[in-house]
């Protein structure tokens, strides 16, 4: 990915940091609907393979969880399911597959989570891993 | 001659206006999103780009058409369009100076309405990928 690419992408990132900062919601809103698709688009992208991001994805997440732990604000809650409960990394149960990249970020989010003491968040993170171990995991027929 | 005259005094308002907007507009950019990639971003507008280059290029041409130089004899055959070349340069300039910053103006607009300028980045994102 070209670094002009990206810029718009960075740009929306300060955008979504800033309007959480200042308790946009409908802003707040409009970005997540569009960057829960931009992460799609990336899984979709990759198919079968295991999913690389691009660094920008998974530094907004990082960041948000960081801006989301300091204002403690529950109007936030989907965001935070979103961000270090790992949807939009992870998706919902479509089967995309983690890559390195991605597993180490799931856990600097989930480290970070801890470091702030957000039980919350914790909790956000181990029920949708659960989730996606559980559905990724094939079942295994008893004897 | 007067009339012509109008259209040098627009170019040198728009010196005059141009310079003090810009320099507001980064402030305010700064103050509403406080990121200094959005000013870079707002730097890089082919639209800020082109309204300069424009400012530059207009105020060269009011130049030329002050110092009232004498149409080359060797071009004297060709008639009206060489002997007025500055003059319609002149005009053609200034119009496509006010054009390009109505054109700033709308971009300006976009960045300043948060609503707006998100959907001016998902669009630019969109196109790029």
């Amino acid at each position: 990915m070209k670094k002009t690419e990206l810029e718009h992408f960075k740009a929306l990132t300060d955008v979504f940091l800033n309007s959480i900062t200042r308790k946009n919601y409908t802003l707040v809103s409009t970005i997540s609907r569009f960057l829960y698709d931009a992460y799609k688009k990336e899984r979709d992208k990759a198919g079968h393979k295991p999913v690389v991001y691009p660094n920008s994805y998974y530094e907004l997440i990082y960041k948000t969880i960081e801006e989301l732990a300091q204002l403690n604000n529950r109007k936030f809650a989907s965001i935070e399911k979103r961000t270090v409960g790992g949807i939009w990394l992870l998706g919902e149960l479509q089967g995309s597959k983690i890559s390195d990249n991605t597993y180490t970020w799931l856990w600097r989010n989930l480290i970070l989570a801890i470091q702030y003491e957000k039980d919350n968040m914790i909790l956000d993170h181990w029920e949708t891993s659960h989730q996606y171990i559980s559905y990724s995991l094939g079942f295994i027929q008893p004897d | 001659m007067i009339e012509i005259a109008i259209y040098s005094s627009v170019i040198i308002s728009f010196l005059g206006i141009a310079y003090p907007i810009l320099l507001q507009v980064m402030a305010r950019l700064d103050e509403t999103y406080s990121s200094t990639l959005i000013i870079e971003l707002f730097e890089k507008e082919p639209r800020k780009k082109w309204f300069q280059i424009q400012l530059y290029v207009s105020l060269f041409i009011v130049l030329i058409w002050s110092l009232k130089l004498k149409p080359l004899d060797a071009f004297s055959e060709i008639g009206f369009f060489i002997d007025n070349s500055a003059v319609i340069l002149l005009i053609l300039t200034s119009i496509l100076l006010v054009i390009s910053f109505i054109l700033l103006v709308h971009r300006i607009f976009e960045y300043y309405v948060p609503s707006k300028f998100v959907a001016y980045l998902i669009k630019k994102h969109n196109e790029e990928n």
